[in-house]
């Protein structure tokens, strides 16, 4: 008959000490791993900061490429900023041109304007005189149809129309000139 | 010490070493890849940028500014108007004369109105009075070219007057009283930063500087008299 009095706590301590023996390796590669992870960080932080100084180098190197070249910056921003204000003047600078020319057309030789303002809404308020009632008739008929190459007429209205002192004959007429509607 | 504070303190060993160490190490890490991104990013910026600045045909812009200055001027367009004007009107064989001139509607607008804002783009505008004498056709065609001569101008008002030559009583002059604007607008004062983008022309843009072309430009007047007295000791 055996005598096992110890068996229990034998397989006890057994366990136990496998138990550290386990918790130490742990431990030990635990370090072990930590190190190595402080080590490829450490390594790649160096090499991404010698990446960053030669990507720095190359931006100022850049950068006095571009200063170098100062020259034709300043002419392409002075021509796009000059092109939007010489866009905008363009549009309106034409509708002015045509508006002033139709109402010049229209006018016979020997007419005397006061002055008409060159409006771009097209409302154009005309007054003078004019010698004849030849000469009336025929601004009429140009108001009624214009010369070809010009504005259309939408309309016109006889505000006054009376003789002068010296046989001539006064007129003050609002024609309305059709404006193109992309111009408004 | 027990076998368990033993464990506590290794573990805590090994935790500190996490935080003291590679903590900080992983943050600068961190912060220069921020900084590499940045980097590339800002390279590549630039490297468009200059491409696109060596691509620009620095002759061409340089006729392309001298037009535009000639006929968008930078400045208050005096003498290139009124050289513009008497010479547009001797080639239409029309008498120039009766010059006024006024600051413009931009300007009084800036100069009246303390409280008003002054154009961001710095635009303004010179009315300028004169009157040209002939007969209607021909004051007719200088009207058409003024359209198409630099600097640019846009007639404001016209008057017209029937005038009779005292010598030959048949003969009728036609006076026209006009009033153009023209328009200036100063240069930007800044280029901005190295990293700011070149602002490339659009098709529309394109379209404009062509025109430009169309616009006729006449020298400016330089008087060919001697002004002031002359040496009487020569």
């Amino acid at each position: 008959m055996d005598i096992d009095l110890a068996t229990k706590t034998i397989s006890r301590m057994r366990q136990t000490q496998m138990a550290k023996r386990l918790l130490d390796k742990a431990i030990i590669w635990g370090g072990l791993i930590l190190a190595l992870t402080l080590i490829v960080i450490a390594s790649l932080n160096l090499w991404v900061s010698r990446v960053n100084k030669t990507l720095n180098q190359r931006v100022e190197v850049t950068k006095k490429q571009i200063v170098a070249q100062s020259k034709i910056e300043t002419q392409q921003l002075y021509l796009s900023t000059k092109l939007v204000s010489f866009g905008n003047l363009i549009k309106t600078h034409e509708l002015h041109q045509a508006v002033a020319q139709t109402v010049f057309s229209l006018i016979p030789n020997g007419t005397s304007i006061k002055g008409f303002k060159v409006a771009e809404t097209g409302m154009i308020n005309l007054s003078g005189s004019l010698p004849s009632w030849q000469l009336l008739n025929q601004l009429l008929t140009n108001l009624k149809q214009p010369p070809p190459g010009y504005l259309e007429i939408k309309g016109y209205k006889i505000k006054q129309i009376n003789f002068s002192g010296g046989g001539g004959i006064n007129f003050n007429l609002e024609v309305e000139i059709k404006v193109p509607p992309n111009n408004l | 010490m027990t076998k368990k504070q033993k464990l506590i303190l290794q573990i805590l060993g090994l935790f500190l070493i996490l935080v003291v160490l590679i903590r900080p190490v992983a943050v600068k890490l961190n912060d220069n890849l921020a900084t590499r991104r940045k980097l590339n990013t800002s390279l590549n910026q630039l490297q468009t940028k200059l491409n696109i600045l060596e691509g620009i045909d620095p002759i061409m812009i340089d006729e392309r500014v001298k037009k535009m200055e000639a006929i968008f001027p930078s400045t208050k367009p005096i003498v290139s108007l009124m050289a513009s004007l008497s010479q547009l009107a001797a080639e239409n064989g029309l008498s120039f004369g009766g010059v006024s001139l006024t600051p413009g509607s931009l300007s009084q607008e800036e100069s009246q109105g303390k409280g008003k804002k002054k154009d961001a783009s710095g635009l303004a505008d010179l009315t300028f009075g004169f009157q040209i004498g002939g007969d209607l056709d021909r004051i007719s065609q200088f009207m058409q070219d003024l359209e198409n001569t630099a600097p640019l101008m846009k007639i404001e008002e016209v008057g017209l007057t029937i005038k009779t030559n005292p010598i030959f009583n048949l003969e009728t002059i036609v006076v026209a009283d006009i009033k153009v604007s023209a328009y200036y607008q100063p240069p930007p004062k800044t280029l901005g930063g190295v990293d700011k983008p070149v602002k490339l022309l659009s098709k529309s843009d394109e379209a404009l500087l062509n025109q430009l072309v169309s616009f006729k430009t006449f020298p400016p007047v330089i008087p060919l008299t001697t002004v002031g007295k002359e040496n009487l000791f020569e």
